[in-house]
Formats: C-alpha cells, sequence, structure tokens
C-alpha cells in the first residue's frame, strides 16, 4: 500500500514537472498532497495496529 | 380433490380465454428452411445471381420495428390484416448464400407463402463493372422490379434516386427509391429500393418507413418501462449481495450443502450450455465473411460455454444461500435435498400436484388479466407469432424451452421469495405481529419481482409489473407456507407452457416430437410422483429425517495444513540500500522522461473557453441562446484502425497532418438541446464541434422528419452545396463529387415528405495511400445545410483485413486474461481449503470498516459530481428530461455496488495474508522506518522498469492529447477523486495475486515459475493490443522487461514481508 502510495507520487511528480496548463498543475499538486495525507493515515493506522496487536 | 377440480377448471379457462385474450398472429407458411432454400436457389439460377457460395445459411425474421408500429397504432387487427395481406411482408425467410473469407454474397428474402421479397448480390468495393447512365439504370432497376419481383409500374412511382462511386474501382452503384402511390402502412410510406451496381441489378430491398415521430414516442415510452425494471433491478441486486453475504456468514459453520447445490447449478448449466450449442447454426447468418470462419465458430461456443457456466454459478450460489436459510427459517418443511427421496410420501405429492393448479391457474389468471386490461382499459401488448421457424429448424427445437424454464423456475424462486422471506421469517422470529411482517415481505418481494419484468413491451409502463406482482403475492405466500417446491414446480410448469407453445403451431412430425418432449418433460415431476405411489400402493406421511430440520449436523471442517507457507527472513542492509537506490532510479526517471508528444490540437482550452465558442458559432447562425440547454463533453476517438492503416502503408506522418482537419483524435462536443419540450420538439438541436484548442471543426443541426423545409433539386442543392463548403474554408475546386444521395422524411401530420439531400466530395489535394480518401459530406434537410464534415474513408479491402486480425487478436487476449483469472481464482479456492490462517490479526473492526467504505462511497458519489456534466451531456431526447435525470441519479446509485466488490477484495487479500502468516504491518520500534523504506523501493522498481520501458519504446503515432480531467466541474480534483479506489483495487489486487503464488507453490523456483508463467500470460494482452503500433530498437530487452514486471512484483513483496518480520 505504501509502495502503491508512492508509486502515485512519483507518478504525479512526472506529471507536475510535464505540466503546460495550470489545470495540470493544480490537478498534480491536489493528487501528490491526497497521496501524502494517505501516507500519514497509514502510519496512524500502523501505529494503531501495534499497539492493538500487543 | 379440491386441488384437482381447480387445476382442471383452471385449464379449461387457459385454453379457451387464452387465444381472445392475447394477440396472437397466425401465419400461412408454406416454406420449411429446406424449402426457402430450394426457392431462393431457383431464383438466383433464374437471374444470374451467384451461386457459387460454399456455405447456405436460412433464417426466419419478423420486421419488429413495422409490427410495433402498426400494433400499436392500428391494432392487432392491423397487424393481422397486413400479416394476411401482400403488401409487407412482417415476418421473411432470409437465405444468404456466402463464401468464407470472400466479400461476394447473395442473399435472396422470401415472404412465409413463397414469394421472391428481395434480394442483395453484394460486390467488392474493388469489383469493376461498366458503368450505366442514370437513364440506363433506372430502365434496368424498372425491369427488375416489374420482372424480376413481378411489381406493376402502375402502383409504384420513383420517389428518389443515389448514386455512389466506389473507391479502388470507380464503379457507380446507383440506387432508386420507387414508392407505392396507391398504399400506405397507416402512415408509412412502402417503398421498394432497387440498386444497380455499374451494370448488374445488385439488391432489391422493400421497407416500410416508420414515421420518426412515432419511433420517438415509442422510445420515450419504453424508457418508462426501462425505468420501472432498474428501479426493480436495484432490489434484485440487493437480494443477490444478500446471498453473498448469507452464503459468507454460514460457509464458517459448514452448513451450506454445496454439493447439491452444485449439481442442480451444473444441470440448468449444461442445458444452458446444450441449448446454446443448439442454436449455433442460426448465427451462421450474421456471421461477417471477413473473419475466420474457425475463429467464429470458436467464439460462438465460448459464449454458449460462457452462458453455461454463469447459469450454473449464479444457480448454484443462489441455491446454496436460499436452501440454508430456508432450512433455519422453515424446520419443519421437507428438506430440499430429499423431495426426491421423499417423492412417495403426501406432503411432497400435495405440493407436486399443487405446483400444476398453481400453473394452470397462472394462465388462467393472465388469460383472464389481459382480456379485462385491454379490453376495458386499452392497455396493449405487442401481438405474437406463436410458431418459431428458427427454432424448428434446430435439431432439439425443445431444448431451449426446457432449459429457460429450468433456470426460472428454480433461481427466480430462490432468489426473488425464498430467501428474502426466510430471512425474514429467521429476522422476525416469534416478535408479535410476525404475519404482518411476513404479509409486508411477501408484498415487497413481490413488487420487486413484478416490477423487474417491466421492460417488457407493454402500455402502461406498469402494466406487466401489475400483472406480475399480483400473481406474485400468491406464489410468496405459498413459499411462506407450503416451502418452495409449490411455486418451483408452478413456475417451470408455466413458463414450459408459454415457452413451449410454439410446438403447437403445426402439424408436422418434428412439431408432433418437440411437443411430445415438451409434454413428457412437464409431466415428469406427477410421474416421479406417480410411480411412486403406484409402487408403495398409496402415497406415506413424511418422517422426521426428510424435514429441513431433521438434518445432521455440520461435520467440522478437517483440519488444515499448518505448515508455514512462507518462511520469513529479515531485510538485510544491502536490501535496504537496493530499496534505496531503486527508489532514487525511480524517481528521476519519472520526472527526468520527456513529455511525450501528442497528436492534434493541444488541450489548451478550458470548458469555459469551449463554450464561449459553441454560443459565437451558434450566433453567427442567428440562433437565440437562450432557447437552448448546453450541454458539452469530451470525446476521445480510439483511432486504432486509422493507426493500423498508417503503420501498414507506413504513412504515419499523415496522422498528424490531418489530425485538425480531417481525422481529429479528440474533441468537444457542446450540444445545445430543449429538454422540457414535447417529444416531437425535443428532436431538434444543435451539435457543435471544438477542438482542444478551442477553435470550431463542426456544426451540425440535427432536425426531426417533421420539421418542413422547402425542396430543392439536386443541382440547386449541389450549388448551395459549393456556397457551405467555401463558407466551411474548404477548397471547392480540389473537391471531386462522388456520391450523392437522396431520402424523403415523411411529416405524418401534414402527409407531405421533405426531401434531404447529402453529397460526399473526396479532397484531390490529400493523397493517401492504399484507395484511402478523404471526404467532405455536406447534407441538406429540405434547402438547409445542416452538417458539413470532413473524415477519412478506408477502403473495404483494409478493413475487411483488419477485422479479421482484431478478431484473432481479441480472442488470443481474452484466451490469456481468461488464463490468468481462472489460475488466481482457482488458486484462492484452492489454498483455501488447503491452508490454515497462522495469524488472527484483523485491521478492520466493524465501525472501522463503515468507516472506510463510507469514505470511498462518498469519494465515488463525489466523483460521479464531478463528471455530471459529462453525464449530463450523453442526454437523449427521445426520454423526458426529470426521467433521465432521475435514470441517472439512480445509476449513481447503484454504482456504489462497487464498494462490495472492493470489500469482498479485501476479504479475500486479508485471508490469504493471515494464511501466509505476513503481518499486515510491521512489527516493532523502528517498523514503520523499515516499511516505508521497503514501499520506496517497490515504488521505485516499479517505477523503474516503467521508466526503462518508456525510454526502450517509442509510439510510431502519438496518443491523443488526454481530456478526461477537463469534463469535470472541478478538473483539478479528478486525480483525487479517483486515487481512492484505484489504489485499493490495484494493492488488493497485485497482493492477492503474490499471496496465491506464496501459498500455492512451496519451492522458490516453483514459486517464480509460477510467476513467470502468469507474468506471461498477464503481459500478452498489452502486448498484442499495441502490436504494430509501437517502436522499439530493443525488441527483446522491451520483451523481457514486460515479462519480468510482475516476477519483479513478486520478489519486492517478498523482500516487504521480510521487512516485516524483521522489524
Amino acid at each position: 500500500m505504501i509502495a502503491s502510495l508512492v508509486a502515485t507520487a512519483m507518478h504525479e511528480c512526472g506529471a507536475l514537472v510535464r505540466a503546460t496548463t495550470a489545470t495540470a498543475q493544480f490537478s498534480a499538486i491536489a493528487t501528490l498532497t491526497t497521496c501524502a495525507g494517505l501516507f500519514v493515515l497509514m502510519r496512524r493506522l500502523s501505529t494503531r495496529w501495534r499497539e492493538a496487536s500487543s | 380433490m379440491a386441488l384437482v377440480v381447480a387445476l382442471v377448471a383452471c385449464a379449461a379457462v387457459a385454453v379457451v380465454v387464452f387465444p381472445r385474450a392475447m394477440p396472437i398472429v397466425a401465419l400461412e407458411q408454406n416454406l420449411t428452411p429446406a424449402l426457402a432454400r430450394a426457392v431462393a436457389d431457383s431464383f438466383a439460377a433464374a437471374h444470374g445471381l451467384p451461386r457459387d457460395g460454399r456455405r447456405t445459411a436460412v433464417r426466419f425474421e419478423g420486421d419488429d420495428d413495422v409490427q410495433t408500429y402498426l400494433d400499436f397504432e392500428g391494432g392487432a387487427d392491423t397487424v393481422r390484416s397486413v400479416v394476411a395481406g401482400r403488401d409487407h411482408a412482417l415476418f421473411r425467410w432470409g437465405v444468404r448464400r456466402f463464401t468464407p473469407g470472400d466479400a461476394h454474397e447473395t442473399r435472396v428474402a422470401l415472404a412465409p407463402d413463397g414469394r421472391v421479397l428481395g434480394f442483395e448480390r453484394r460486390l467488392a468495393d474493388s469489383t469493376r463493372r461498366p458503368a450505366l447512365s442514370a437513364d440506363s439504370a433506372r430502365r434496368l432497376a424498372e425491369v427488375v422490379r416489374t420482372e424480376w419481383l413481378r411489381e406493376g409500374s402502375d402502383r409504384w412511382r420513383l420517389a428518389a434516386s443515389s448514386y455512389d462511386t466506389k473507391a479502388g474501382s470507380a464503379r457507380v452503384d446507383r440506387t432508386f427509391t420507387f414508392e407505392r402511390a396507391d398504399r400506405r402502412l397507416i402512415a408509412a410510406p412502402l417503398r421498394l429500393v432497387i440498386t444497380i451496381g455499374g451494370d448488374v441489378p445488385t439488391a432489391a430491398r422493400r421497407t416500410a418507413a416508420v414515421p420518426e415521430a412515432f419511433e420517438r414516442r415509442y422510445r420515450e415510452m419504453r424508457s418508462a418501462n426501462n425505468q420501472l425494471s432498474t428501479i426493480a433491478g436495484a432490489g434484485a441486486l440487493l437480494l443477490m449481495i444478500g446471498a453473498l453475504l448469507v452464503l459468507r456468514h454460514f460457509a464458517r459453520t459448514g452448513e451450506i450443502r454445496w454439493r447439491e447445490s452444485w449439481i442442480v447449478g451444473g444441470v440448468a448449466g449444461l442445458l444452458a450450455l446444450a441449448a446454446g450449442v443448439n442454436q449455433l447454426p442460426l448465427a451462421w447468418f450474421d456471421y461477417d465473411t471477413a473473419t475466420s470462419a474457425g475463429l467464429a465458430q470458436a467464439s460462438w461456443v465460448a459464449v454458449a460455454v460462457f452462458a453455461g457456466l454463469i447459469t450454473a454459478l449464479q444457480l448454484a450460489l443462489t441455491l446454496a444461500a436460499a436452501e440454508v436459510v430456508s432450512r433455519r427459517a422453515f424446520p419443519q418443511q421437507v428438506s430440499w435435498w430429499r423431495w426426491w427421496a421423499a417423492r412417495g410420501t403426501r406432503q411432497v405429492a400435495g405440493r407436486v400436484l399443487t405446483g400444476y393448479a398453481l400453473a394452470a391457474f397462472g394462465l388462467a389468471y393472465v388469460a383472464l388479466f389481459y382480456l379485462v386490461t385491454r379490453r376495458v382499459f386499452g392497455w396493449w401488448v405487442p401481438t405474437e407469432l406463436v410458431d418459431s421457424p428458427n427454432l424448428m429448424a434446430t435439431r432439439a427445437p425443445w431444448l431451449a424451452a426446457i432449459a429457460v424454464s429450468l433456470e426460472a423456475g428454480v433461481w427466480e424462486e430462490a432468489l426473488f421469495r425464498v430467501l428474502p422471506l426466510s430471512l425474514l421469517s429467521l429476522w422476525v422470529g416469534n416478535r408479535p405481529g410476525r404475519t404482518r411482517w411476513m404479509a409486508l415481505g411477501v408484498v415487497v418481494t413481490a413488487l420487486v419481482f413484478g416490477f423487474a419484468h417491466a421492460n417488457y413491451q407493454s402500455w402502461p409502463a406498469y402494466s406487466r409489473g401489475v400483472e406480475i406482482f399480483l400473481d406474485a403475492c400468491l406464489w410468496g405466500a405459498l413459499v411462506v407456507w407450503l416451502g418452495p417446491l409449490a411455486t418451483m414446480v408452478g413456475h417451470f410448469l408455466y413458463d414450459l407452457v408459454l415457452f413451449g407453445l410454439f410446438a403447437a403451431a403445426g402439424t408436422e412430425p418434428a412439431y408432433r416430437v418437440s411437443a411430445a418432449i415438451i409434454a413428457l418433460v412437464a409431466l415428469a415431476p406427477a410421474l416421479a410422483v406417480g410411480w411412486k405411489w403406484w409402487q408403495q400402493r398409496g402415497l406415506v406421511e413424511v418422517s422426521d429425517a426428510d424435514l429441513a430440520g431433521g438434518m445432521a449436523a455440520p461435520e467440522p471442517p478437517p483440519a488444515l495444513e499448518g505448515a508455514p507457507a512462507i518462511s520469513l527472513t529479515a531485510m538485510s542492509p544491502r536490501a535496504r540500500w537496493m530499496a534505496l537506490l531503486l527508489g532514487a532510479t525511480g524517481f528521476v526517471l519519472s520526472v527526468a522522461g520527456s513529455r511525450s508528444p501528442t497528436l492534434g490540437a493541444a488541450a489548451t482550452a478550458s470548458r469555459s473557453r469551449v463554450l464561449a465558442v459553441a454560443d459565437s458559432a451558434l450566433a453567427a447562425r442567428g440562433i437565440n441562446l437562450r432557447d437552448w440547454t448546453r450541454l458539452a463533453r469530451t470525446t476521445e476517438e480510439s483511432f486504432s484502425e486509422w493507426r493500423r492503416f498508417l503503420v501498414e502503408h507506413r504513412a504515419e506522418p499523415m496522422a498528424a497532418t490531418l489530425s485538425t482537419s480531417y481525422k481529429p483524435p479528440s474533441w468537444w462536443i457542446v450540444r445545445f438541446v430543449r429538454p422540457h419540450g414535447p417529444v416531437e420538439q425535443r428532436a431538434e438541436e444543435w451539435r457543435v464541434r471544438v477542438l482542444p484548442d478551442g477553435r470550431v471543426l463542426d456544426v451540425r443541426h440535427v432536425l426531426p422528419d417533421a420539421a418542413w423545409r422547402d425542396s430543392v433539386s439536386v443541382d440547386s442543392a449541389r450549388a448551395a452545396a459549393r456556397t457551405a463548403l467555401r463558407a466551411a474554408g474548404i477548397d471547392v475546386p480540389m473537391l471531386m463529387e462522388s456520391r450523392q444521395t437522396s431520402d424523403r422524411k415523411a411529416d405524418v401530420k401534414r402527409a407531405r415528405q421533405r426531401v434531404d439531400i447529402a453529397f460526399t466530395y473526396s479532397d484531390t489535394t490529400v493523397h493517401l495511400p492504399g484507395d484511402a480518401l478523404a471526404r467532405v459530406r455536406v447534407e441538406f434537410a429540405g434547402s438547409e445545410v445542416v452538417l458539413v464534415r470532413r473524415s477519412v474513408e478506408l477502403p473495404e479491402s483494409f478493413r475487411r483485413a483488419d477485422t479479421k486480425r482484431e478478431t484473432k487478436r481479441i480472442m488470443v487476449i481474452g484466451g490469456c486474461v481468461l488464463a490468468v483469472v481462472l489460475l488466481v481464482v482457482g488458486g484462492i479456492f484452492w489454498t483455501r481449503n488447503r491452508r490454515a490462517a497462522r495469524r488472527h490479526d484483523h485491521l478492520f473492526n466493524r465501525r472501522r470498516a463503515v468507516v472506510t467504505l463510507a469514505a470511498l462511497g462518498a469519494l465515488q458519489l463525489l466523483s460521479a459530481a464531478n463528471n455530471w456534466p459529462a453525464t449530463l451531456a450523453g442526454y437523449d431526447t427521445a426520454h423526458p428530461w426529470s426521467r433521465f435525470l432521475a435514470g441517472e441519479a439512480l445509476q449513481t446509485v447503484m454504482s456504489l455496488v462497487l464498494l462490495g466488490l472492493v470489500a469482498a477484495l479485501w476479504m479475500v487479500f486479508d485471508g490469504l495474508r493471515r494464511r501466509v502468516g505476513m503481518p499486515l504491518f510491521a512489527e516493532g520500534e523502528d517498523s514503520w522506518r523499515l516499511t516505508a523504506t521497503a514501499g520506496l523501493g517497490l515504488a521505485g522498481a516499479q517505477a523503474t522498469v516503467g521508466g526503462l520501458v518508456a525510454l526502450l519504446t517509442g509510439r510510431r503515432i502519438p496518443g491523443a492529447p488526454s481530456l478526461d480531467s477537463l469534463d469535470g466541474v472541478v478538473p483539478q480534483l479528478d486525480g483525487v477523486l479517483d486515487l481512492g479506489q484505484s489504489f485499493f483495487i490495484g494493492v488488493l489486487l497485485l497482493g492477492i495475486v503474490a499471496f496465491v503464488i506464496l501459498l500455492a507453490a512451496r519451492s522458490t523456483a516453483r514459486r517464480l515459475l509460477l510467476t513467470i508463467l502468469l507474468g506471461a500470460l498477464a503481459s500478452v494482452a498489452p502486448g498484442v493490443m499495441v502490436q504494430g503500433e509501437i517502436t522499439s530498437s530493443h525488441p527483446v530487452l522491451l520483451t523481457v522487461l514486460a515479462v519480468s514486471t510482475l516476477p519483479l512484483a513478486y520478489l519486492a513483496l517478498r523482500t516487504w514481508a521480510a521487512t516485516n518480520v524483521a522489524a
């Protein structure tokens, strides 16, 4: 799951660099931000999961 | 005894009333397939039509559109009088003689009384024939009409004429449309369209031109039927999801009787397969001669096998779920799987007899229902031909009726009645008001079942739903009272009588044999009971062991193997460095890759700019925009045929040359419609096509046939077309006219016809290879130019060869995808029954699962809301606007079922993970850092492979600029809103494949072998799809990379598993 997020983020970084319109730039930034948000969420989930498992 | 009396009385009522209540058409049939073939052959011989085709196909066909028109506007008697007369054949035999792989073929159409109605001698576009002048061709057409088809000249007048110059041969095909001067079918003109290809007659076709106003009105009515059916379909979908949840719940306790369910499902599936195979010979009539005959047959068999599998699967799953809840809810009823053993008991015999009475009652009821509603309320059902000559032409005409009745009788009873009513009974238990709850359940299930049939042809839209609802209330009550045996037998017999009625339409031996077989099958349940009765010399009471509640307790599932499926080891420091290195490489390759060029106009115009451009285009035509509602969406043409054509002829640069004129790869379409007017008014609309950079491509005015415009002569239209072409910026002197068509559109109310002329030109300045032509088409509606459009016409020879290649590719792709799916699904079931769970950790408790699904659902709804403008642009103007909106909203809500798919995938993923013994997240203090490192490595591996593949390949022709995201209300959110599900589904699918490999194979070598096999199969599909469209200077390296994608992902996942344990 982390890998999927990182892969999406890498792809969006490439899209941001190559974007020619403001819409494409905004779109890439929005998706990158969401990826970062999901990454943080996954981290919190893993912490809770470890707490529950221990 | 009372049941027997009721049965006989109902059967008598049904026999007497049914033919009066239902609009049945009788047909005087003089032909059989063999006779039709002989008549067609002698006609072809008499008129020099080719008869050298290697295969012959014969099919009986109905002219459904005309029949519906006559039925609705004139009633059943009008249909009967047309069928009995000679003006227009509503039913006809088609005889086709052809050779696979050859474009040339001969078809002859015959009336049921043996008259020749028309013919077609299909020539390839490349076939050269001497040219005839328009007058000579017309005289030849009149000879065909009067001498070949015996239609005297006094009744027919020439209504229109057209010509078409064929690319490649320059042969001129002239078409003459004659119209009956003395007769119409209500308001539909009777036409005879005769074509002279070069100097020989190539086609004669009879039509009754149903007025467009009726077609639109009928489609509007049908949309109401379909909407009711969709709403009920949502209920049926919920029931199917309920069945799956029931299976999941009871699978843990081992209470499900899988074996028996699979046997019944298997029998129904085999019958469906046999019925499909039985009708295969009919498919030759629609066979495309461009494709290989062997592949075509293989695809038909594949479709029949698929239909059989689906039937078996849905029946087995539904039966298994319905039986287990029914056993719990109604333990005092006879067990389903003891019906046969207990057939000599009073209980089973009584229910079988009730089934017969129920079927007779159903037939009597439906006859009386339509007798009353048709005569008193004027309700409408279509006229039906009882006979089914196509079925009779097969080896086993009776098979389809038996297969369909068995599936419907068992599956529908289990799904629509037994499952929901048993669940309701379990839920209600013995709480007060049980009777009221059960009655409510019966009504609701009957509503869902009844209105799921609302899309049948009938009017008012609710009529069919009401008819079945009332009957289904009785059936539901009987299921609660007696169990499902009576209704299953009743439903099966009711359907068998209706589907088997065709066997009573003839007296020839084939009809008699079919009728006898169907009757024997119908009597089978009674014979089974009667035989046992006779053997026992009476009926006995059912024993406790035969009751559902008396079944033995489930045996505990056998202990599964607990051997470790994977040995988890720590990730070495070297592996960590490798992960970081791969991550960095992947990132660099993702960012540094050059922007791939796109074809045609760049996507620089925003939605608002495109709308403004379209507004200006209409304002320039003097259109008052306030009268219109504007709808817009983007369109991308798949373009693949054009790509393959250019690659084959090494003319790739032409793609860019024509990408903003004759062959744009993507564009906006802005529609101006009037969705709130009556259906006739809604037919008119304007469509403006705009290039992605904001330039107008063309404007089309869609006019209803009834909109009057003065007629103009062909010469005047030709002059007006040139003016329109100049206005569109097209260089007129360089155009060569190659086709002109005339069509007459009927205005029913004023009994006059508008003449619509169209010209097609070839642009002589565009030089395309292989006889392809750059075309310009100018269309008129009367005197108004309604369209000037450019396009490319590919030669027939290429299209046929391409179809043949594509069919082969699709079969290869389909086979590989199916193999991967079967291997993985088979692996899931195999490991499920052979490997024990080694961990018992769960991420989702109920609350967290609900929150996650709600979040995904909210994202999905937001995504649908964002794409709402594009959804609205798909509006069909024949439908009322409010009904369209409601239908789309309902479909959006129903698409939330996808969440069920995500949940199911998660359950499979998590179950396999626990069997592998892999923790969901890394355990230990420093675990998150290591997890992130491993994730970076995996993503880096994927990006590195993707980047290398991109570096090694180049597209011969660039792709279209992607306009998808521009459709949204907030285009910037497009990626974000789709992220949730794609993220989840992608990860789950890959994880499931990896876990199946880990569990199915025990050694690393075998696992790698399995991964490479799956990787090779999975890479065939994309490989075949882009075949010929990409270039590479390192094809071997590219193939190795493509095939190694899945093994690499597997290895990386293996590393991830090790990391989790190591931390």
